[in-house]
């Protein structure tokens, strides 16, 4: 079977089905729907002289394909806003969103396109796809853990480590770190 | 006792004490943003903050300078001796130097960073870079900025402890003549 579902963060719908296609408890369902409002794109970076930089993305949306019978042929389409990036100080966020960095004038949009889904226990996916960032697209494995919560809910826990020089991002570096490190936490509900 | 023989003009001594406000909140941003105990973010804002106040001492020097030279500068107190108005006059000089020196070093060492965020005035003005990005020399922009400001501040220890003593030790009144409140003591 195969849904399409588009709509905020509803990404992780994939990776339910990817981890949970298994045990056949979760199979019949075709949607998931992902909750907002417990769902955060978060990144880290460090620097040499200066605090480890933690922030979020605040705009974003999917859209994926699942099969249920082969998680493997599920599909991922994952968009992020460039300029929705908050670190917790405007004059930074729009250092971040300038040239130097996002440059999210000329590149509104990270974009990532999962290529493959291997399912590594009962609880954890690696989630292979191309991530674009700068207009330069590269692979991306993400390893996400997926857990029940119970009244239909399903809490995801998605990491990958980015290295930014890959897609040009060279500002700041060696001071800044080249690898940044991505989180995305979420929880979607049945139905 | 001796009465200085006049006071500085009104637009020297409010220009100083403007100075001595600046550059005490600029040196204190700069403390806290590099030591390195806060946040990102805070720590961006604070050197930004510390970089646009840095900034405005150097117009403050040089509205300064402008003043100082609009209007001939006071006579040494007739009670000091030799030594004692040379030492001042090479502190005074050594505190122009560097209170025009640490800025501009700190201007050239944001201007060449790695990544070179341009001075914003408070988002009503962007100061430009004056320099291309070298991150040697930035570091060793950065190294000298720091010595220059640690330096900058014993001079001004040393300039408040001279003052001090001129005025409860020595009982010159040699305070008054930049005192904002001392009225017009001048003779």
């Amino acid at each position: 079977m195969t849904a399409i579902v588009a709509g905020t963060a509803s990404a992780f719908l994939l990776l339910a089905s990817a981890t949970l296609g298994g045990d056949g408890k979760a199979d019949e369902r075709a949607a998931w729907r992902i909750d907002p409002a417990r769902t955060h794109i978060g990144f880290v970076v460090d620097a040499v002289g200066f605090p480890r930089t933690q922030g979020e993305f605040h705009v974003f949306n999917g859209r994926l394909s699942i099969d249920f019978d082969r998680p493997a042929a599920s599909r991922v389409a994952f968009t992020v806003r460039s300029d929705s990036i908050e670190v917790g100080s405007s004059s930074f966020d729009d250092t971040l969103r300038g040239p130097n960095f996002l440059d999210a004038q000329r590149f509104p949009d990270i974009r990532f396109e999962s290529t493959r889904v291997d399912k590594r226990d009962d609880s954890t996916i690696d989630l292979t796809g191309d991530l674009t960032l700068l207009g330069v697209t590269r692979p991306l494995t993400v390893e996400v853990e997926v857990k029940r919560l119970g009244g239909g809910r399903l809490a995801f826990v998605a990491h990958a480590h980015i290295d930014r020089l890959a897609y040009g991002m060279n500002s700041g570096f060696p001071i800044i770190s080249r690898d940044v490190d991505l989180t995305v936490s979420s929880e979607a509900l049945a139905g | 006792m001796t009465a200085p023989s006049a006071r500085w003009s009104g637009g020297v001594i409010a220009l100083h004490w403007l100075s001595a406000a600046g550059l005490a909140l600029v040196f204190a941003l700069g403390l806290a943003a590099t030591m390195g105990k806060l946040d990102a973010a805070l720590t961006f804002d604070l050197y930004q903050t510390h970089k646009a106040l840095g900034w405005l001492t150097l117009v403050l020097l040089a509205a300064r300078l402008a003043a100082r030279a609009a209007r001939p500068a006071p006579p040494p107190a007739p009670s000091w001796s030799k030594p004692t108005r040379w030492a001042s006059g090479l502190v005074h000089t050594a505190l122009y130097a560097l209170l025009a020196a640490v800025p501009l070093i700190g201007w050239l060492r944001v201007s060449s960073a790695i990544v070179p965020i341009p001075v914003s005035l408070f988002g009503l003005a962007t100061i430009p870079n004056v320099a291309p990005v070298d991150a040697d020399l930035s570091e060793r922009m950065a190294f000298a900025h720091k010595c220059g400001a640690w330096a900058l501040a014993a001079l001004v220890a040393l300039h408040v402890a001279a003052a001090l003593k001129h005025q409860f030790v020595d009982r010159d009144a040699i305070l008054s003549r930049i005192w904002p409140r001392a009225g017009g003591r001048t003779s």
